[in-house]
């Protein structure tokens, strides 16, 4: 069971507002920090940051992905912690990525993207098993990729 | 009087659930936090030296249980150490940890100012999703401050402060932190050496030792019920008194909450039920109504055995007999209860009636022979126009409520007696009303047993009743 890959979803909200800049330094922090710490324990996942909320896949061996997500748990940053699917997966959809990152409503044509992800939080969290809610973040990593290019 | 209701709160920790935690453990294996001798002694050490100051805060968890019930204890294990962990990184570096009991847990820091702050970061912290094997789940948390030298200044005493305090945060709703004030070490003395003397009390009758000093304390006071077409007394209601030998008389809207709270309702109502047959079977005639708990009426063979005894042992005619229920115990099913009663051949009263959940169903479908109109429907009875009532009807005439509620007992075979009455013209406004029977400081406040012959006499012979007639 331990060994299993489990898919864990949650959505949280900000806890202080903070100013564009600061934001971007945050979730900058939060990137760099889970890519350097997940590659060595295998756990790959998706995050974004909308609207004062933040969505994040976390993919791995069941242990690892309740491990990191207790740590994100700690993370004064964020409050009002939603979990949207906790199950197992047979495959990852982030593969690739140690933490993909699927937006931040700060640049304009970002924003519009993040908005449409994040528009009914309650839709995607009653999708079942949150499939949609990983497909839609994996939508906006490919964006992203391509802004990026 | 009135400060004794606010001192009928749960018992502080006596009820808590306590998993199996070893008090004397200096670290418990689990969490690899200290154990309460260890925080004992470390309070004692800290609290030694000069000017010491700290804050204490005692946390305990909200639905460990349920969580232990549902996913079993290797999970609870799991989670209690999730939690050693999120009070580690919200109680600060300097915090010094313990867990004292099986979902409760201890934290001792520096600076007291700190303890408010600590425990919101604490509650924040626990209160947040758990993963663990597989499952998620959400746990709660509510916490206790004290703080020395202020709340104590020996390990003991501000244990004691600190718990009562976490006493008030859960029965406050608990997931939130309350400090601890003297009033409530007050609240909880005086609760205590009330909850003794009543346990005293009651065992002393119990056991029939020194039998005549617990009569004097726990008594049955009796109000006369009078018809309003005839004027003739029809029965009394039996009330429980507490006289306490140092706080005097003690209402029963204070105690029996008290009384029910710590297992002691029963037999406060199996004595009310044999003292009241007892004394009735005196007055050949009339019927005595006898009160009975939601408590009771849940366990209803007990309730239906009891008032069989007392039928036996009192030799009383069981027509004679009324049990009053309030509307507000019919919540829950005890259809065959009732049924089980009016087999016996007892009266059923439903008191309160129009306060509670007053549903006309439920009036339908249970066996009452009664219909007791609370007496904050008495008011409307003093008003010279109706009260906002059916004016268009014409019928101008006060009490247009207790009116349609008599015609409902009329309508259902039940008669209805209005409680409350303290005038001549509210008695003959309920008359015409339609109302049955009446009970109030007109006729008589509640009695005591040995005034009830004179009483009687006085009524049968007396004007009052030809007043109202």
């Amino acid at each position: 069971m331990s060994h299993m890959l489990h898919s864990l979803a949650y959505f949280s909200r900000i806890s202080e507002p903070v100013g564009p800049e600061a934001l971007q330094a945050m979730v900058g922090d939060i990137l760099c920090s889970a890519r350097r710490r997940n590659p060595s324990i295998g756990v790959t996942g998706a995050l974004l940051f909308s609207g004062g909320c933040f969505a994040q896949v976390l993919e791995g061996e069941l242990a690892d992905v309740e491990l990191i997500f207790e740590t994100i748990q700690c993370d004064p940053r964020h409050k009002d912690v939603i979990v949207v699917h906790f199950h197992p997966i047979v495959a990852r959809s982030f593969p690739e990525w140690s933490m993909a990152f699927a937006g931040i409503d700060c640049g304009e044509r970002r924003a519009a993207l993040a908005a449409d992800a994040l528009a009914t939080p309650d839709d995607i969290a009653a999708a079942p098993g949150g499939a949609d809610f990983v497909q839609v973040l994996r939508n906006l990593v490919m964006r992203q990729a391509e802004l990026a290019s | 009087m009135n400060d004794i209701r606010s001192i009928i709160l749960p018992p502080p920790t006596a009820s808590r659930a306590r998993a199996t935690l070893d008090p004397h453990m200096d670290i418990d294996p689990l969490t690899g936090l200290m154990g309460r001798r260890r925080l004992m002694a470390h309070l004692a050490e800290r609290l030694a030296l000069p000017g010491a100051a700290l804050g204490l805060l005692l946390i305990d968890l909200d639905r460990f249980k349920a969580l232990n019930d549902s996913l079993g204890h290797q999970i609870g294990d799991m989670a209690l150490c999730r939690v050693a962990q999120r009070l580690r990184s919200s109680a600060g570096r300097d915090a010094m940890l313990a867990r004292i009991s099986g979902d409760g847990f201890a934290v001792v820091i520096k600076d007291g100012a700190e303890a408010a702050g600590a425990a919101d970061r604490i509650i924040d912290l626990i209160g947040r999703p758990y993963a663990v094997s597989g499952h998620t789940f959400t746990l709660g948390a509510s916490v206790g401050i004290a703080t020395a030298p202020f709340n104590g200044v020996d390990a003991h005493q501000l244990l004691d402060a600190a718990d009562l305090a976490l006493h008030q945060a859960e029965n406050d709703g608990r997931n939130r932190h309350r400090r601890f004030e003297p009033a409530m070490q007050t609240r909880a003395q005086l609760r205590q050496s009330l909850e003794q003397d009543m346990r005293a009390a009651l065992l002393i009758q119990q056991t029939d030792l020194r039998r005549a000093m617990a009569l004097e304390q726990f008594a049955l006071y009796y109000q006369p019920q009078v018809c309003l077409k005839t004027g003739r007394l029809v029965g009394f209601e039996a009330l429980m008194r507490w006289h306490h030998p140092t706080l005097g008389m003690v209402p029963p809207d204070d105690f029996i909450p008290l009384a029910e709270e710590i297992g002691l309702i029963d037999l406060l109502g199996v004595w009310a039920l044999r003292t009241a047959c007892r004394q009735a079977a005196l007055w050949p005639g009339l019927q005595v109504g006898v009160n009975v708990s939601p408590l009771q009426l849940r366990d209803g063979p007990a309730l239906v055995k009891a008032v069989a005894d007392a039928l036996l042992e009192s030799c009383l005619d069981p027509e004679c007999l009324e049990i009053e229920i309030t509307e507000s115990s019919l919540m829950g099913d005890v259809g065959e209860t009732l049924h089980a009663l009016r087999e016996l051949g007892v009266g059923l009263a439903l008191d309160d009636f129009g306060t509670g959940f007053s549903s006309l169903s439920r009036l339908g479908s249970h066996p009452f022979t009664r219909i007791k109109i609370d007496r904050s429907f008495v008011a409307a009875l003093a008003l010279p126009q109706g009260d906002a009532g059916p004016q268009r009807t014409g019928t101008t005439a006060p009490g247009w409520m207790i009116r349609a509620i008599a015609a409902l007992g009329t309508g259902l075979g039940m008669s209805t007696i209005i409680e409350g009455i303290e005038t001549v013209e509210q008695a003959q406004l309920a008359r015409e009303v339609g109302c049955t029977q009446m009970q109030g400081y007109l006729v008589s406040r509640p009695v005591p047993a040995d005034a009830l012959p004179g009483l009687i006499h006085r009524w049968m012979n007396q004007a009052t009743q030809d007043s109202i007639r």
